[in-house]
């Protein structure tokens, strides 16, 4: 018996160990190549080192001084501005589609109203963003919503809106009524019970609805390639602007911004780390 | 061997800027004409008689103007305009990221930005906005059909101006052309032939947009190698011909054969979706005398016509003397491959040479190739006597008017401007961007020969009268696209080369009823007026 | 970190007495429901009227008239019957639900098994399981470039195969279309399996530590609680997340555009890649937009069936429970 739990420990650590090691080969190559001068970012021919044999901090230099030793070519804008747009863009995005599918969810779940509501939000999710591109563009062209901070983060809230609205209402569906009821009773208006009471109930789903939804908003390229222009280009907008012509593609400075634009989201989750798992379970497990 | 210059710059051209503004403020101030008055500072650094252009910098005098040529008259346009009321607060222009550059980096030492020169001397700024190479289709088309009218300027590929003209996105350039007379076509300095100048100029035999660069493919190789006696020993006793400058398309073949190796690519022909249709065209050109169509006359794809299977055979046989890699490299890997010295020789835009065959700032060879590049003329195929070289021009960067600018006149003058032979000579010296010459004056001029070598400059012009036009009447996205996918099929073994070349035939057949037949067969035979005629001796 | 603690725990009332809460609030209800109504209403009208519209025509930007002159060229059907016989775009589709068939799965049974690895605390677990949630930290345009790297025939995947099997592998991942096929997924894999195996544990921390016991006093075997206490109890949480990712998989489009292009040939090219394309490089607008009202049309009466069986499994829940407080009053 001894022998077989030792067996299953050292077992354990084997497979958790190379799960971790999967995880990180990407996350380690890209980590390691920003660190890496010009010569060693082509994949055309060099020899492959994992470590940059002559580590140098000029990715990060370049993107947010615009310039650098070894590139002759200066940057036309650093990744600053993209970097707080993204940031300001995707917070926002955030909090409309966790605003307002929180206060619908809450709705549909509690008093009955909104008919179809689950199945019209659930389409929006379904749907691939690039099929309706075309009459988003030219709506937000009309609005003149393009390249405004104001103008993405609204598309963003739209689109992740269903996942904040269907997370939240599967959760207010598990959360039992007595406890309203007897708020009720006892003189509550019904937004007071949904504010005082079940509010704080669903705090732990709430914060992992906004790391998801913080998530899907910050990665997004396609929409903001489309929406954007100068002002309010976001990160993997700007990333996909790092080539110059005498290397093509930088992969060294887009690595390097592939770093920063991880730290947002690693923040968020370590925050929220101890409601993770908890949010997760959506209310599906009181059975 | 060029030398670059790096840090500190952008002071400069603030303080540029700075004077510029500053000039122009007094200028309105006093309520003189813009013309009689220049900043003491720049009218200093000019030679007698220019009235404008860049000062600082040994040979800048080769870039100044006055009134009588066509960028002197561009700026007076300009200058009035604005005193006029008519020009905008500043240009949007819309451009490919990697040629910004060109408009915002000094060159040479000493010199002056591109765009600070136009600011200082109009007073009218340019914000330009970079985009990727292949999402500024996408950003130029969203424009148009959106009307969101954000940019006064499009960019953008040679190949793209069709549909921009059928989409209506682009101003007719006639009026502005004949008003201030830009020398794009000047017999001594402007394109190499009148036949090139309406080429890129012009579109359905009006003028449309504005040519940038000069991208017609042209070969590069590794010189060393090709003269290594023993390689040339080695290769005569296999081959039974002297090693040199291949003439068709089989002696190109049997050289990359013999090079190729676990070390060395037999060549790094781009191959790849989107670039690697310039490959394909190339060797299809050549396949008839004096031209292989890519259209009959009425309209017919010439795709699946028996030399056109050919022409894909041969390309797709090509592709095991490339990297295993190579139908997802763009130019920038293979360009890689090319400074690593891991290649032998490739097809390509003309500026590898400016950007691998360099010296550092601090006198050391950039890549291990710096100084073992050479270039020759495009390959081809012999019929009776004659050698039918042919090489092609694609992508090619372009800059035209928006329909939806509001000050189209001024936009164009600043186009005109940045086009005409001066400031193109200049211009397309620095290694910072992607334009490359293509005017007489350009291959002229030893800033330019400096950084693309003489020897280069050579073999491009002689490549240039060898070239034939890709497709960029209304459609083009969608040939280029159908074919694109086809020849994918071929070179991965999806399908055999007659079933690739039949199935985009049979595409494109239906593009052209879709577009309009007639309409469609008047571009194209428009463009089959454009192919070259010239043929060398066997 | 269990889920088990706050309100959860208490049990649902036999009898429904929602309807005081209910009718107290409908008022506010409705009000409550009003943002998403608006926004569904401002995301739906517009672009819904416009792509059925256009998608009766040939209008395309070469036209040169703006959307509204689409008329013009009216060709009633045309699109959608040129939709059926799409190889390309059904290609497409085919390669879309492919991945998903793999992808999905994969992630599924290796979060499971990640899960399973994870539920009893043992040390260092908090730092292993943050590490292994960071792949879907990564913004996924950036992983494509990273994966366009490590999957080059001389990269690093390549050199760590070749160590690992001590004999040389030179794959060319991305110039072969069945060997791309597969860099997609385990790029997709690699990025997604994190969420997956976040979700199954939290399902499984679930679980009733007290159930557990019982079995385990009861002499039960690790794979018999596994299978006839733990998954059965995890159902809802499986469905969710792989629903989740089954949604998402369809979409995707950033890693593989930066990765393939949909290359090579058209090997790698999803639904969202292809009507890129068609979107910019054909300019094909009205076609486009038949595509996206079919799409629309059946992903709806898709989404509308999941709706139904939910609520079917949810009233029957109901019913059972019903049911059993029945029996219980009458014995």
């Amino acid at each position: 018996m001894a022998t077989q739990r030792a067996w299953a420990v050292a077992a354990r650590y084997v497979l958790v160990l190379v799960a971790i090691v999967i995880a990180l080969v990407p996350i380690v190559w890209m980590a390691t190549l920003a660190f890496k001068p010009v010569a060693e970012w082509t994949t055309a021919t060099a020899d492959l080192t994992w470590l940059p044999k002559n580590p140098t901090i000029g990715n990060f230099e370049y993107i947010f001084t615009g310039q650098t030793k070894e590139v002759i070519v200066t940057l036309e804008g650093t990744a600053l501005r993209p970097v707080l747009a993204s940031l300001v863009i995707a917070s926002l995005g955030t909090l409309v589609a966790v605003a307002v599918g929180t206060l619908g969810a809450y709705g549909v779940s509690r008093f009955a109203v909104g008919g179809n509501l689950p199945l019209s939000v659930l389409q929006l999710r379904l749907f691939p963003p690039m099929a309706v591109m075309i009459p988003v563009m030219m709506m937000w062209s009309y609005l003149a919503l393009v390249d405004t901070f104001w103008g993405l983060a609204l598309i963003y809230g739209i689109v992740t809106l269903p996942f904040a609205f269907w997370l939240m209402k599967t959760f207010f569906d598990e959360v039992p009524r007595e406890i309203e009821e007897a708020a009720l009773v006892e003189g509550c208006s019904p937004w007071r019970v949904f504010y005082r009471v079940t509010l704080p109930m669903v705090k732990a789903p709430l914060a992992t609805t906004v790391l998801f939804v913080f998530i899907l908003n910050w990665s997004d390229y396609l929409v903001a390639l489309l929406l954007t222009r100068k002002d309010w280009v976001t990160i993997p907008v700007y990333m996909s602007q790092l080539n110059i012509a005498m290397t093509g593609e930088m992969y060294g400075a887009k690595a390097a911004l592939g770093l920063i634009a991880a730290i947002p989201p690693v923040v968020l989750g370590i925050i929220i780390q101890k409601h993770l798992v908890r949010g997760l379970t959506f209310g599906a497990l009181k059975q | 061997m060029a030398t670059l210059h790096t840090s500190g710059k952008p002071l400069s051209r603030r303080r540029v800027l700075k004077a510029g503004a500053a000039g122009f403020a007094l200028t309105s101030a006093l309520g003189i004409a813009p013309r009689y008055l220049s900043s003491p500072a720049r009218a200093a650094g000019l030679a007698a008689g220019m009235t404008g252009g860049p000062t600082g910098f040994d040979g800048a005098e080769r870039f100044q103007y006055n009134e009588s040529m066509s960028e002197g008259r561009a700026i007076e346009g300009a200058k009035q305009l604005k005193a006029a009321g008519k020009a905008p607060a500043k240009i949007v222009m819309l451009l490919t990221q990697g040629a910004v550059g060109q408009f915002r980096q000094p060159y040479p030492e000493g010199a002056p930005t591109v765009a600070s020169v136009w600011e200082a001397e109009t007073g009218i700024p340019v914000e330009i906005i970079g985009a990727g190479e292949t999402d500024i289709i996408p950003k130029v088309m969203q424009d148009i059909t959106t009307g969101s009218g954000s940019y006064d300027i499009y960019t953008g590929p040679w190949n793209a101006v069709g549909d921009k003209v059928d989409a209506k996105g682009i101003v007719n350039l006639d009026e502005f052309v004949a008003k201030y007379k830009p020398d794009w076509g000047d017999p001594a300095r402007g394109t190499p032939t009148p036949e090139m100048e309406k080429l890129l100029y012009t579109y359905n035999g009006s003028y449309y947009t504005i040519s940038l660069d000069g991208d017609f493919q042209t070969w590069v190789y590794r010189k060393d190698l090709f003269e290594d006696p023993d390689n040339i020993k080695r290769f005569e006793d296999k081959y039974g011909w002297t090693l040199g400058h291949p003439r068709t398309w089989q002696e190109t073949d049997q050289i990359a054969e013999f090079f190729k190796s676990d070390t060395m690519l037999g060549h790094t022909n781009l191959l790849a979706p989107f670039w690697g249709l310039s490959t394909f065209y190339m060797r299809f050109a050549g396949q008839a005398k004096p031209n292989l169509f890519f259209f009959d006359e009425n309209g017919k794809p010439n795709l699946d016509s028996d030399l056109g299977i050919k022409a894909c055979e041969e390309h797709v046989k090509s592709k095991q003397w490339a990297s295993k890699d190579a139908l997802s490299w763009t130019w920038a890997e293979a360009y890689g491959a090319m400074a690593q010295g891991t290649a032998l020789m490739m097809s390509t835009y003309t500026n590898l040479r400016k950007f691998n065959d360099r010296m550092n700032p601090d006198g050391t060879p950039a890549t291990p190739v710096t100084g073992k590049l050479g270039s020759f003329l495009p390959p081809g195929n012999i019929f009776d006597g004659d050698l039918v070289r042919r090489s092609v021009l694609y992508y090619n960067i372009q800059a035209e008017v928006s329909s939806q600018s509001k000050f189209p006149e001024a936009a164009y003058l600043f186009l005109q401007w940045a086009s005409s032979t001066r400031t193109f000579s200049w211009m397309s010296g620095n290694p910072g961007g992607y334009f490359d010459p293509f005017q007489k004056a350009n291959f002229q001029e030893p800033l330019v020969q400096q950084s693309y070598h003489a020897d280069h400059t050579a073999i491009i012009e002689q490549t240039i009268a060898r070239s034939a036009p890709t497709i960029n009447y209304a459609g083009q996205g969608a040939f280029d696209n159908a074919l694109d996918e086809q020849l994918q099929a071929a070179l991965v073994g999806e399908k055999t080369p007659a079933e690739a070349m039949q199935a985009a035939s049979k595409e494109w057949q239906k593009i052209v009823k879709k577009r309009g037949e007639e309409r469609l067969i008047e571009s194209i035979n428009k463009s089959r007026s454009a192919w070259p005629t010239l043929l060398d001796k066997a | 970190m269990t889920a088990q603690q706050g309100s959860v725990a208490l049990p649902a009332s036999p009898v429904a007495p929602v309807h005081s809460l209910a009718v107290a609030g409908r008022r506010l209800g409705k009000l409550m429901t009003l943002p998403t109504q608006l926004l569904l209403l401002f995301i739906f009208v517009f672009p819904g009227l416009m792509i059925i519209y256009v998608s009766l025509t040939w209008w395309g930007p070469l036209d040169g008239t703006p959307w509204y002159d689409a008329y013009e060229s009216l060709n009633w059907f045309d699109n959608y019957i040129e939709a059926f016989s799409d190889e390309r775009l059904w290609g497409s589709i085919g390669r879309t639900l492919l991945i998903m068939l793999v992808a999905v799965p994969a992630e599924f049974l290796i979060g499971l098994g990640l899960a399973v690895l994870f539920v009893d605390s043992f040390p260092l677990k908090r730092v292993f399981y943050s590490i292994l949630l960071m792949p879907m930290m990564i913004v996924p345009a950036v992983a494509g470039y990273m994966f366009f790297m490590l999957f080059q025939s001389n990269g690093p995947i390549n050199q760590i195969l070749s160590i690992l099997t001590g004999s040389t592998v030179d794959f060319v991942w991305l110039n072969d279309p069945n060997l791309a096929f597969v860099a997609i997924m385990i790029a997709d894999i690699w990025q997604w399996t994190p969420l997956m195996f976040l979700i199954l544990l939290a399902g499984m921390l679930g679980v009733p530590e007290d159930q557990m016991k019982a079995a385990t006093l009861l002499g039960a075997s690790w794979g018999q609680k596994f299978f006839r206490i733990v998954l059965p109890k995890m159902k809802v949480v499986m469905i969710i997340a792989i629903v989740i990712r089954a949604v998402e998989a369809f979409k995707l489009f950033d890693v593989m555009y930066v990765m393939t292009k949909g290359g090579p040939g058209v090997a790698t090219e999803t639904v969202s890649v292809y009507i890129y394309k068609v979107t910019f490089f054909d300019l094909e607008w009205a076609y486009v937009s038949a595509i996206g009202f079919m799409i629309m049309v059946f992903l709806s009466v898709l989404g509308g069936v999941g709706i139904a069986m939910m609520a079917r499994a949810q009233r029957r829940r109901r019913e059972a429970n019903m049911g059993a407080a029945d029996a219980a009053a009458r014995g």
